[in-house]
């Protein structure tokens, strides 16, 4: 995948041109692939048997944003990477998702942000518990990483720092 | 009333330069149209018909003389001398350059305002009543629940791109003054009789618009420290499942009448589950370290043997003192309500930066420096001692504040309608102005008793009509502005909608139809009864009757 910016094993976000996932949506698409290559498979073509794609060996998934987490509870131990949609930016599903995958089945791995990812909705992903994110296409990733640090107060709680404000503040117990 | 703190402050601070930023960016074309808009929204600025419109939140309701006359610099500087107060409780400046937004919200910021989640598909300003913490029938005052709430929200990374707006009012008074039924969310504290604790019952579903629904009960018995973690789990089950394929399917109230109440309880319940005494549960340190932040207000013991002389002697004064009064839980105050609605000259909600500190001015040097609005879109001192009233009223009728009119027909709620706003179907401000010069007998208007009377431009039905005694809403046929009307509507803890008449009305013959209904009224009314006591009495037949006949003649 193209235009990545990753925030796992480190202090500073880490701006990556090109890595090695290849995000399949389609199930004709897989055929381009050979098996050797790192693929990142939608749940819903992972779970049906393909012949040179064993469910068991699948590294990574692709979840669309209306699909319930909780499906993927029996596959976590062999996942490297879960990728999350969001198919137009106004479309705030996959926070939830993402605070669900992290909250309730303790989701430990990479969580990447797909689709309609943009600059000013950055530092809500990272505080839903997402850890990289590809930058749509078409924008400039090295303007995009100025989004992940977004406003510092933070009444609430979040993946991030799961304490609310009113029990971080040092003024207060 | 409530003072920031330092993370209050950096919050806002930082808001603005992020925004600036944004608008920067925006300019130059980095943003696109559709990739600015919902940015700009969550800042409160609209793109209306004529300019750009910036809302202004004013957290449930409560402004200090000094935010107040802030807001009247801004509308000299900015804007055309005037703003616009909503049926949010907050105030709209219609006239606004994109480039200047950020200098304005920096003054906000200055004054301890801001314009966040005024607009957008995430959770908006919270409101509760204008008499929070004064009224003499409250259990408990709700602003630092209201607070408490409003911080929580306050980009909360989870919700801001819901499947649509989300609002919620909190109420704690025997008489609900919030609309809390109307509501996405409304909350209704108050103390159980068996431990004495203060619970909340939870109230889901409402809202107005193009599908009127009346909230249903979710939950009778919230402890109040589990406020924000039931939030969550309501707000996580909406997100997940609200209906994003249509937006005007897409409100909680859609979800909660497909799925049926009992079914979405059970949904919000498994996902409260998971919540409940975690990191999000509310300490008593906490609610008091809130409360603090609204400082304490010093009521005095006064002499009131002068007023009740001057309220026997001075007839207007004794009206005023009826209508524009409420009942302060200390005997020598009252709140006294400001009708922004002096006749038809004046678009109701509209107040003049002139007029404004006017205002601030009169709340220092009799009212703790406070200021109240309302959903009515009108403002109230909230303490004033009964032995300044009279020398208050003085000064409020050189101001062209003082019209005895609070909770009569010509205290109508009215959106900005055609005049402004790029929703609307048809205009409401002339609409209103026609009934306000029909009905400008004020002698006949207190006769008619209590009326709220609600005129919406379109079915977004910004200005309640569905729950007004009388509901006005504005249809465009083929280019043409008509006006249906609607009955029997009313608010509160027994809120219910009004039903339409029949055929709607031309502009013109909209005050006629109006003078027709009050006739109705007047012949069947019992004793002292008020126009909605009459039409749950006598039903709908009598008024469609005798309009439509009367239309017929015509």
């Amino acid at each position: 995948m193209k235009n990545i910016i990753c925030l796992r094993d480190t202090e500073q976000p880490l701006i990556i041109e090109h890595d090695n996932w290849i995000l399949i949506k389609e199930l004709e698409d897989i055929d381009q692939h050979s098996q050797h290559e790192k693929l990142i498979l939608p749940f819903s073509v992972w779970v049906e048997p393909i012949e040179h794609e064993p469910a068991n060996r699948v590294k990574a998934v692709w979840l669309q944003n209306d699909a319930d987490i909780y499906t993927l509870s029996p596959w976590l131990e062999q996942l490297e990477l879960i990728a999350l949609d969001f198919p137009k930016f106004t479309d705030g599903r996959a926070y939830s998702q993402a605070v669900e995958l992290r909250t309730r089945l303790k989701w430990k791995g990479e969580l990447r942000a797909t689709g309609d990812v943009l600059r000013d909705q950055l530092s809500h992903m990272h505080r839903c518990g997402f850890d990289s994110f590809a930058i749509r296409e078409d924008k400039d990733v090295f303007d995009a990483i100025k989004g992940i640090s977004g406003i510092s107060t933070m009444y609430s709680g979040s993946v991030l720092n799961p304490e609310p404000l009113f029990r971080r503040r040092q003024d207060i117990r | 009333m409530y003072q920031y703190d330092s993370y209050d402050k950096a919050l806002v601070l930082e808001r603005v330069r992020q925004f600036r930023d944004q608008v920067n960016r925006y300019i130059n074309g980095e943003l696109s149209d559709e990739e600015f808009m919902p940015l700009r929204l969550q800042n409160g600025l609209y793109l209306q018909k004529h300019a750009y419109m910036l809302r202004v939140a004013i957290p449930y309701g409560t402004l200090s003389a000094n935010q107040l006359r802030t807001l009247a610099d801004i509308a000299d500087q900015f804007d055309k001398g005037y703003g616009h107060f909503t049926t949010r409780q907050n105030i709209q400046f219609n006239w606004i350059e994109l480039e200047q937004v950020p200098d304005i919200l920096q003054k906000l910021a200055d004054v301890e305002m801001h314009a966040i989640q005024t607009s957008g598909n995430c959770v908006r300003n919270v409101t509760t009543e204008a008499f929070a913490g004064v009224s003499a029938d409250e259990v408990v005052d709700p602003r630092p629940y209201a607070e408490i709430i409003r911080q929580w929200s306050t980009i909360n990374p989870e919700f801001l791109f819901l499947p649509r707006k989300f609002k919620i009012a909190v109420s704690s008074s025997t008489e609900d003054r919030a609309a809390v039924r109307t509501h996405d969310i409304g909350l209704y504290l108050y103390r159980d009789a068996d431990d004495e604790q203060i619970k909340v019952k939870v109230m889901a579903g409402g809202g107005l618009g193009r599908t009127p629904i009346i909230s249903e009960l979710l939950k009778s018995d919230l402890p109040w420290q589990e406020m924000l973690t039931y939030l969550e789990a309501v707000l996580r089950v909406y997100n997940r499942h609200g209906r994003r394929d249509n937006k005007y399917k897409a409100r909680i109230k859609i979800l909660v009448k497909s799925l049926g109440i009992e079914a979405f309880a059970a949904e919000v319940e498994k996902e409260w589950q998971n919540l409940k005494g975690g990191p999000a549960q509310l300490t008593e340190d906490e609610f008091q370290r809130v409360a603090k932040q609204f400082g304490i207000e010093s009521y005095v013991t006064t002499d009131s043997k002068e007023y009740v002389n001057l309220l026997s002697q001075n007839n207007a004064f004794a009206n005023w003192i009826k209508r524009n009064t409420h009942e302060h839980k200390h005997p020598d105050y009252a709140s006294v309500v400001i009708s922004t609605k002096p006749g038809p000259a004046t678009p109701p909600g509209d107040v003049t930066s002139h007029q404004m500190r006017a205002v601030a001015d009169m709340a220092e040097q009799y009212g703790f420096a406070e200021i109240r609005v309302t959903h009515e879109q009108n403002l109230v001192l909230p303490s004033i001692k009964k032995a300044d009233l009279f020398v208050l009223w003085t000064a409020l009728q050189s101001e062209n504040l003082a019209a005895p009119n609070i909770g009569l027909l010509t205290d109508m709620i009215t959106c900005p309608g055609a005049d402004y706003c790029s929703l609307a179907n048809a205009k409401s401000i002339p609409i209103a102005a026609a009934i306000q010069q029909h009905f400008s007998d004020l002698d006949y208007l207190h006769d008619i008793g209590s009326l709220s009377l609600n005129i919406s431009g379109c079915m977004n039905a910004c200005a309640h009509h569905h729950i007004g005694n009388i509901g006005i809403l504005g249809v465009d046929k083929n280019g043409v502005e008509w006006y249906q009307i609607t009955i029997g509507g009313d608010q509160g803890k027994n809120a219910h909608l009004g039903k339409v008449i029949g055929p709607s009305f031309l502009a013109d013959d909209v005050p006629d139809v109006i003078d027709t209904l009050i006739n109705v009224f007047l012949q069947y009314r019992e004793q002292d009864e008020n126009f909605s006591d009459t039409v749950d009495r006598i039903g709908i037949p009598p008024f469609k009757e005798r309009v439509y006949q009367t239309a017929e003649i015509n």
